[in-house]
């Protein structure tokens, strides 16, 4: 137990170190005081070599052999300040993200510039990296990043590094900016039945699908038992389900407060999937929710405008 | 090498997988059975890089992710190394900056992801820009590294870089390879610059005792000649040789060496001879007395051996002699009958004699009649042995080129003389020098090898081109001294002259590190300047304005957000300042995005508005106070 608690100790206080900045707003300038320099893997092998070329050049007094290491050495002095300078004074100026249902991978796009060129700025969140070079004022990067919750998900740890020009030295810094992007509620799948009560014709008038027959499909775990093409499955060996669709200009009413089965995250959920159902079938729909009305609408900014009220939703305590 | 690196080539263009490691271990260990059969077994500098380049080349069979690739571009860089244990000529310092910067550029290319182009100009300059801004380091720290005064480990000897010059032993020949080759033996500094006559300097180098017919070879000896005690003052000549490696044992000097150099011994038969073979460029002091003759003695046994030679060979010289022994006994008239006959009968001096076959004594003297130095020399000695005169041949060079400043000796300078012993009392006389091929060609001893020849030896022999190498000599020369000859005491003399005394850890390492920080600034300074944050007048004003408050973190912070917003705050910390403020937020977003105003008024209006800020901002923190 105690020899995993030090570890974890200088872990956690080493990354208090690290995000000592804590939040911070855009744009980051990142300035020579923030700048971390290491040499890199490659560096390290480069100065294994480079230890064994100037013992040999030593020790037989070759001096042409010295002047060769004492030149690398001299390269290895210039590529580190090129490095370092390669970092210095970037700017991270903006961060952007399409909003993506939870589970998917959402992609950043960071904004970086700079008044000089810089070359092969990498950046990354955890494993993914992508690189970038600077040559006209700003350019962008984009680095896919895991969602976990629904809602404004806060940004991880960034971390920009260069080992331009040579590779010898890793050059990094990091930063938390203070800016979040948004995950919307995960959709449930298999798409459920829209609901039954919900239509703007009032609770008695129960279509719940389409009048007409548009097609025939496999039988799916969960489809009720009327909608199963009996003759055509008796035909063949599998289980055929008839497949109805919503007419144009079905009106569709989603209600959170109507919802009885499941925690929010599942009602959230549904309400998702309904939502993108609905706006597959050039439905028109309205989502309530508590202190949310949407409107009777359809189209894109429509859904988003819905699926943002979905993921603005507070944890718990609904219903 | 070529078949590697074509495969790999074509392994990259059609995208070929990796070969199965079996292939690979097995195409591995029969390159290495291959190099130690053909080098033999043990650690020997051509077995080390033998195997180093060849492994080198073969990891490009697997070299299939980055790391690997970089490993073999690193690797590269210790290749490049191990050229400079073999020579460390002048001219290969292109080769030095040249594969450094093509290693550099690779590594550079290797790591430059989402390149389009094969040759990006851009990059290239900006390697090239690493490389020279690496210069002015190495240099000093070339001059200030400590070296190690003796190796830890091995020998610098067993990293031999020579090539043979003059060889131990002599057959017909032998020397005439030597005559096509113009580089340098050996260059030598005289004290004074007082270089003397050409036709003084005989460098003797390997002294031939035995003959078998056809080949002159060493004599082996156990003792060693004492120092020349009696000497006139005037004939001595103080001089310092940069002996290039010949992988041998045997060093030069003028006739006759007064006593031998601290890393030599003096053989009996004044030969200059090194414990170690010389395999590195080697410098000595020697004192030489510049004279024909050595008195010394002669015990019988080593009489015994001058006089030999193969009774029943050469008869008709044989003959010859016996017919002038007749005519008279005298060891002068026989030496002097003989050099006239050198003289007056056609003997022609020539580069590119008619092979000799069976007697070659007989058959260059009677029928060939030309012949270089070699020629003569052998016949002579065989001459006088015949004549009962101990004998024997001397090879080593003869004269020399004045580079300015310095003596330089090529290769084509190599030579062959006579010696004789004069005996004055049994077993006591002396020693003299005589050339027979000064009688035959004598512009060959005063002016030098070159002037007696007449045809190219090759189809480069231009007289330019032996211009272009001498006074390339003449950097070379610096570069041996400077460069490739710099060790401890060149170093010490250098600390002495910038004034440290001791060469201890502190200071050399104060050294070091004040190298470290000069050159460090040195890098960083263009990279500042050049790579700084510029701002116009404009953004400079907003800079001051936001310097005013700079004591207040959150206020500061805000800078970023733009200048309306950091005005907002500021109103709100310092209302006081408020008015002026709001003009200066005016003024600064007019002149920076209205076209048609008037910058510099408008400049002067912000500076003005800038002081009346301050003013009101000290006048509030004064009443807080």
């Amino acid at each position: 137990m105690k020899s995993s608690m030090i570890p974890r100790i200088f872990k956690q206080k080493f990354n208090q170190f690290i995000n000592r900045r804590g939040r911070e707003p855009l744009p980051i300038t990142f300035h020579w005081r923030r700048i971390y320099v290491l040499p890199s893997k490659p560096g390290l092998f480069f100065a294994a070599i480079w230890f064994l070329m100037m013992m040999a050049g030593l020790n037989f007094n070759n001096n042409m052999s010295l002047m060769l290491v004492f030149l690398l050495f001299g390269l290895a002095q210039v590529l580190l300040h090129k490095t370092f300078f390669n970092l210095r004074n970037l700017k991270l100026t903006h961060i952007n993200a399409e909003p993506v249902f939870l589970g998917e991978q959402a992609r950043l796009t960071i904004q970086l510039t700079s008044d000089d060129e810089k070359w092969q700025i990498h950046g990354a969140i955890g494993e993914h990296s992508t690189v970038v070079d600077i040559t006209s004022g700003s350019s962008r990067l984009a680095l896919p990043v895991a969602t976990t919750i629904r809602g404004w998900q806060p940004l991880e740890r960034i971390k920009l590094f260069t080992r331009f020009p040579v590779g010898l030295f890793t050059v990094w810094v990091y930063c938390i900016p203070k800016s979040n992007f948004l995950v919307y509620p995960k959709p449930e799948s298999p798409c459920p039945p829209f609901p039954n009560h919900g239509g703007l014709d009032g609770e008695q008038t129960t279509i719940s699908k389409g009048d007409e027959l548009s097609s025939i499909r496999d039988y799916r775990h969960g489809d009720p038992i009327r909608d199963i093409a009996w003759k055509k499955s008796a035909q063949t060996e599998q289980t055929w389900v008839k497949e109805f669709l919503q007419v144009q200009g079905k009106h569709l009413v989603f209600d959170y407060q109507q919802m009885h089965e499941g925690n929010t995250e599942f009602r959230l959920s549904r309400l998702t999937a309904w939502i993108l159902a609905a706006e597959d079938q050039q439905a028109h729909y309205q989502l309530l929710l508590p202190g949310f009305d949407s409107g009777l609408s359809r189209g894109e900014s429509h859904k988003h405008l819905c699926l943002r009220a979905l993921a603005e939703q507070p944890n718990g305590g609904l219903s | 090498m070529v078949m590697v690196i074509g495969y790999r080539f074509y392994a990259q263009l059609n995208h070929l997988p990796k070969a199965w490691n079996a292939v690979l271990m097995f195409i591995a260990l029969a390159a290495l059975t291959l190099v130690i059969y053909s080098q033999g077994f043990g650690l020997s500098r051509e077995i080390s890089v033998t195997i180093l380049i060849t492994m080198t080349v073969l990891k490009l069979l697997e070299t299939y992710v980055m790391r690997d690739a970089l490993l073999v571009v690193m690797l590269c860089y210790f290749v490049t190394m191990t050229r400079f244990l073999y020579s460390q000529d002048l001219t290969l310092i292109f080769y030095l900056l040249g594969s450094a910067f093509v290693t550099t550029h690779a590594l550079s290319v290797l790591n430059h992801e989402k390149s389009t182009r094969w040759v990006d100009w851009k990059q290239i300059k900006q390697t090239m820009a690493s490389l020279g801004l690496a210069v002015p380091f190495a240099v000093l720290f070339f001059l200030f590294f400590p070296r190690l005064g003796s190796p830890i480990w091995g020998s610098p000897d067993i990293f031999g870089e020579g090539k043979t010059g003059i060889s131990d032993t002599m057959s017909p020949g032998s020397i005439v390879e030597l005559f096509m080759d113009d580089s340098p033996a050996f260059r030598v500094t005289f004290e004074d610059n007082k270089i003397p006559a050409n036709e003084q300097l005989y460098w003797r180098g390997p002294v031939l005792w035995n003959f078998d017919g056809r080949t002159w070879s060493l004599q082996r000896h156990r003792n060693i000649r004492p120092a020349i005690n009696s000497f006139e003052q005037q004939d001595v000549v103080h001089y310092q040789v940069e002996l290039e490696a010949t992988g041998q044992n045997y060093m030069f000097g003028l006739d006759y060496v007064l006593s031998a150099p601290s890393t030599a011994f003096l053989l009996p038969d004044s030969m200059l001879y090194s414990p170690t073979k010389i395999n590195q460029l080697k410098h000595y002091d020697v004192s030489s007395l510049m004279v024909d003759r050595l008195y010394g003695n002669l015990s019988p046994f080593e009489k015994d051996l001058l006089l030999d030679f193969p009774a029943d060979q050469n008869l008709r010289t044989q003959t010859m002699i016996s017919e002038w022994l007749n005519e008279s006994k005298q060891v002068d008239d026989i030496i002097n009958r003989a050099l006239r006959w050198f003289n007056e009968d056609p003997f022609f001096y020539s580069y590119t004699p008619p092979a000799l076959e069976g007697d070659v004594i007989d058959a260059f003297l009677f029928d060939s009649m030309r012949g270089f130095c070699e020629h003569y020399a052998s016949s002579f000695t065989i001459m006088m042995r015949m004549a009962g005169i101990p004998a024997r041949v001397v090879t080593g060079y003869q004269g020399g080129i004045d580079n300015g400043g310095y003596l330089l000796v090529k290769q084509s300078d190599a030579h062959a003389w006579s010696e004789v012993f004069i005996e004055q009392q049994p077993g006591k006389g002396y020693w003299l020098r005589i050339d027979p091929t000064s009688m035959v060609a004598p512009e060959r001893v005063e002016q030098g090898a070159r002037q007696i020849m007449d045809e190219k030896r090759s189809f480069l022999d231009y007289e330019w081109m032996i211009n272009l190498q001498e006074s390339l000599d003449k950097y070379r020369f610096q570069w041996n001294q400077w460069v490739r000859n710099f060790n401890t005491s060149k170093q010490d003399a250098l600390f002495r002259s910038i004034g440290i005394k001791h060469r201890d850890g502190s200071s050399l390492a104060l050294i070091l590190a004040g190298i470290l920080l000069i050159t460090g600034l040195l890098t960083l300074l263009p990279l500042w300047w050049f790579r700084r944050q510029r701002y116009h007048a404009l953004q400079k004003t907003y800079l001051k304005l936001t310097r005013l408050v700079r004591r207040d973190r959150t206020l500061y912070a805000s800078r970023e957000q733009g200048i309306e917003h950091f005005a907002e705050q500021m109103i709100q910390q310092y209302p006081a300042c408020e008015p002026h403020l709001r003009q200066f937020v005016r003024l600064y977003l007019n002149a920076r995005y209205s076209r048609r105003v008037n910058q510099e008024s408008l400049m002067s209006h912000l500076n003005r508005q800038l002081t009346r800020i301050r003013e009101s901002l000290h006048q509030s923190k004064s009443k807080v106070r």
